[in-house]
């Protein structure tokens, strides 16, 4: 029973909790953070979000033009290497 | 941001700052992450103002932000805790303390301190739902009707949330009685 006895005076140990005061600045303080979020979204980010979008385009231009020139080579070598082949096979 | 512009959501902030920050505590245990999380709580209060449908009154909708907040912080202190540990598996003499020690409530009156720290420490273990429904009524004082409010469910719930609770609490702290051989 005294465990009983203790449980409930442990349940009762917070009643007549006073009341605390958060900081006296937190109205300045979130506005500070809404302003610092507003500064973010608002100037850098889309500032970011351009630049990303602009590089992505260029790399994905330079991979597409580097293909296109690796084909082009890939198909020249390849017919210069059949044109020697036929002038063996000719000369033979 | 002009003062005339900022008057409203201001009054909405000096009306509700004290019932948010001491609900905030009764979450996170820690008065400096009550003032931080307070002040995460009125930004988004700012950014979803216009987003308020007015279906429940405004200040339902301030504590739910307020739980919903506290909730999110620690759930990132528990994983926070959880790489803790693995760190602390990793360190050669294991050393390093990831737990804070027991929280003591500054409002609590002095007789009743180590009893109260106690409670904090059991309804750390509650599940969200049961330590929202406790915190709210125990610590908050509020009615079942405006926690059903607040957790967007049905007064019966909250009734079944508090009860189950309690047994939980009563389990929890019938262990420590027993391990501290109080």
């Amino acid at each position: 029973m005294e465990k009983e006895k203790w449980i409930e005076e442990v349940f009762e140990s917070t009643k007549g909790l006073q009341r605390q005061e958060p900081s006296p600045f937190l109205f300045e303080k979130v506005l500070s953070k809404i302003e610092t979020e507003k500064g973010f979204h608002g100037s850098v980010l889309p500032g970011f979000k351009w630049a990303l979008g602009v590089c992505m385009i260029l790399i994905i231009a330079i991979n597409v033009v580097s293909l296109g020139r690796a084909n082009q080579k890939n198909s020249q070598e390849k017919e210069q290497v059949s044109e020697f082949n036929n002038s063996i096979v000719y000369n033979y | 941001m002009s003062d005339n512009e900022n008057t409203p959501f201001k009054d909405i902030v000096e009306g509700h700052k004290t019932r948010v920050f001491n609900t905030i505590i009764g979450f996170v245990h820690n008065i400096e992450d009550a003032e931080d999380v307070t002040q995460e709580v009125f930004v988004e209060v700012y950014r979803s103002l216009n987003s308020f449908n007015r279906q429940s009154s405004l200040s339902t909708w301030i504590y739910r932000i307020a739980v919903n907040k506290s909730l999110d912080f620690l759930r990132k202190k528990n994983r926070k805790k959880r790489f803790g540990f693995i760190y602390s598996l990793l360190d050669k003499d294991g050393s390093r303390q990831y737990d804070q020690p027991h929280f003591e409530h500054p409002g609590v009156l002095m007789e009743n301190k180590e009893k109260s720290s106690i409670l904090f420490l059991a309804i750390e273990q509650l599940s969200e739902k049961q330590k929202t429904a406790f915190v709210l009524f125990h610590l908050e004082e509020l009615s079942q009707k405006e926690i059903a409010e607040i957790m967007n469910i049905s007064p019966k719930a909250v009734e079944s949330l508090i009860q189950r609770a309690k047994a939980t609490l009563r389990v929890k702290l019938g262990k420590l009685y027993k391990n501290q051989g109080i």
